[in-house]
């Protein structure tokens, strides 16, 4: 049988394995704040004109006068983080999926997140141009369908928003496919207001995107002329602008 | 041993300990099956193994067996190769594939790269490689046999019984066992070395024309990408791609019930294209030239066309159909079709 090297004590060693202990094993131990830490889950919901938005069956009217019905909404956001008064923050989660139609991508948790007041909730809407490189992120269907060709450029698409409109005799469908058309970078920085002391509690934060805004705040985006549009720049800079209303603060609620 | 090993020691220990702990120590079954050493190709996502379903050397070959043996049908005359032939990237050349109860009304859908397909079939009833393998052999117009007689027949068989105790230990034959057999054999269809992976890798060069394909295949005038991108060449969604305005069949909306599924089907993969005419749900088109043509200038649109075809405005001109065919013929693997023997 082995035996420790001479001078090392038995003290010595489990010393030394209490000090690496949570390097090998992050996950099973608690941090100094065990007391304080709370968990988050943040819930991604849709409506349309603050209507539920429902898919394939609804019928809604844009700003610029179309009725149209949705047929796909999926969409990447990134980076999402708390944040205190003084800029201080901490990450919830670096990427999400989120798809409608399914309800396992319409929420997700942080857990250990440290005491203290939180004053905004802040995520990127897409990728920001400089990390939108394909395949950073995972080798997984939901994202790599969301892949925006290397042809074009690369990396991923922000949103897929699709579905069929009239406007008086004309009918057809529109394709809002946002993303890095012509390398550019259309992704946008959201940072929501809220109150949440995080004091050992489970919180839920409550976001909602209005789907209706892409099409009239401060521009109304008429879906007449305008299909496919990953090519199309001038109408990834309308969007880029109208998602400055998009997404509001749902609720926050202490359970 | 040194502290510091004693420390890495006694942390691969509760690491172990974080694994199964269903392992027996120092007992030896004999009819343990072999793990198989199973390689993801460059590039391609993971593949969901089921956890009750692992692949082993003995479950392949046993699943091997059992694909190309009409034991499974109810005449002995029809195995699952009789509609999925090798050479034709286990697909059928036919447009509708004759069973013992008559023909198929759908297309045969190629068996390639089907370990990380979500769904199968071309209105995606079955959940899993499992699930779907259970079917054909209770179809009239497939195999029109029974699950217990088959598993009656194997039972009776001098070798099946001795390859199911190799492939799962000693367990009584079923339909259950048998078609997780199936399953992971099928989980090895697995085709990576066409002209496009090899120049994905910079080992080979797209012709001009295929790099024109190429480059329509992903960008809004050929907007192939949509439904047919990715390392997999299929979204793994379903679509009704305008090939009808009042379509015959269902598709999807007879499973979901929903009528805005009418006429949707599974985008399949295109991989191995070239070898899998004739296409479409109900192989209408007998040639790639043909279908191109369709997307190009044939689409019926309606309320029910996906929104990503509906919006189509551009009809290609013959060099860049041309183009695109070439580009898909790039997706050919020869070496797929040769690399599995009955």
């Amino acid at each position: 049988m082995n035996r420790l090297a001479p001078g090392f004590s038995a003290q010595i060693a489990l010393g030394l394995m209490a000090m690496v202990a949570p390097f090998i094993f992050p996950g099973c131990g608690d941090s100094e704040d065990e007391g304080d830490a709370g968990t988050v889950t943040v819930l991604m919901d849709h409506e349309v004109n603050g209507h539920p938005l429902v898919l394939n069956e609804a019928r809604y009217t844009n700003a610029a006068g179309n009725n149209y019905s949705i047929s796909r909404l999926e969409y990447i956001a990134t980076d999402f983080r708390l944040e205190k008064e003084d800029g201080a923050g901490v990450e919830l989660k670096d990427h999400h999926y989120v798809n409608p139609e399914d309800v396992s991508t319409l929420d997700f948790t942080a857990t250990g997140i440290a005491a203290g007041s939180y004053t905004a909730l802040s995520f990127n809407f897409g990728i920001p141009g400089k990390d939108n490189l394909t395949g950073s992120l995972p080798n997984e269907m939901e994202y790599n369908n969301m892949a925006w060709p290397q042809p074009m450029g690369g990396g991923y698409h922000y949103m897929k928003l699709e579905g069929s409109y009239s406007a008086g005799e004309e009918e057809g469908s529109f394709l809002v496919h946002t993303g890095p058309s012509g390398g550019g970078d259309y992704s946008i920085s959201a940072t929501l207001l809220l109150a949440v002391e995080i004091d050992g509690g489970d919180w839920e934060i409550r976001i909602v995107m209005d789907v209706d805004e892409w099409f009239k705040n401060p521009n109304v985006y008429d879906f007449i002329g305008r299909g496919m549009i990953m090519g199309n720049q001038d109408a990834q800079t309308i969007l880029l602008a109208n998602g400055d209303s998009v997404f509001s603060l749902g609720y926050t609620r202490r359970n | 041993m040194s502290a510091l090993g004693l420390i890495a020691g006694l942390g691969l220990v509760l690491l172990c300990s974080c694994e199964s702990a269903d392992k027996g120590v120092g007992v030896v079954d004999p009819h343990t099956p072999t793990p198989l050493q199973f390689e993801i190709p460059e590039g391609f996502p993971p593949m969901a193994i089921p956890m009750d379903n692992p692949m082993t050397v003995e479950g392949v070959e046993l699943g091997r067996k059992l694909f190309f043996d009409p034991i499974l049908s109810i005449d002995s005359t029809r195995s699952c190769a009789s509609c999925h032939l090798p050479q034709f990237s286990f697909g059928d050349p036919v447009r509708f594939s004759e069973g013992v109860g008559g023909f198929t009304r759908r297309h045969s859908m190629p068996l390639v790269n089907v370990g990380w397909a979500p769904s199968l079939f071309w209105d995606g009833r079955a959940a899993s490689l499992e699930e779907q393998a259970v079917q054909p052999v209770q179809q009239a117009v497939e195999m029109g046999e029974s699950w217990d007689h088959v598993v009656e027949k194997l039972e009776r068989n001098p070798d099946y019984p001795g390859l199911f105790e190799m492939a799962f230990g000693n367990r009584p034959v079923t339909r259950d066992l048998a078609v997780k057999a199936i399953a992971q054999f099928e989980r090895t269809l697995i085709s990576s070395n066409s002209k496009y992976d090899r120049f994905l890798a910079g080992r080979a060069e797209l012709s001009p024309r295929e790099q024109l394909g190429f480059e329509l295949f992903n960008n809004e005038t050929g907007d192939c990408f949509h439904c047919h991108g990715t390392i997999l060449f299929t979204d793994n969604q379903f679509h009704n791609n305008g090939i009808d305005v009042a379509p015959s069949d269902s598709g999807l909306a007879a499973i979901t019930g929903r009528i805005f599924d009418l006429g949707k089907f599974k985008s399949p993969t295109l991989r191995n294209i070239e070898y899998t005419a004739p296409y479409m749900h109900d192989g209408r088109f007998a040639t790639l030239e043909e279908v191109v043509e369709f997307y190009s200038s044939g689409i019926r649109k309606s309320a029910l066309t996906d929104p990503w075809l509906r919006a189509r405005r551009h009809t290609l001109s013959p060099e860049q159909q041309e183009a695109l065919v070439a580009f898909l013929k790039t997706l050919s693997d020869p070496g797929f079709l040769q690399s599995i023997d009955p």
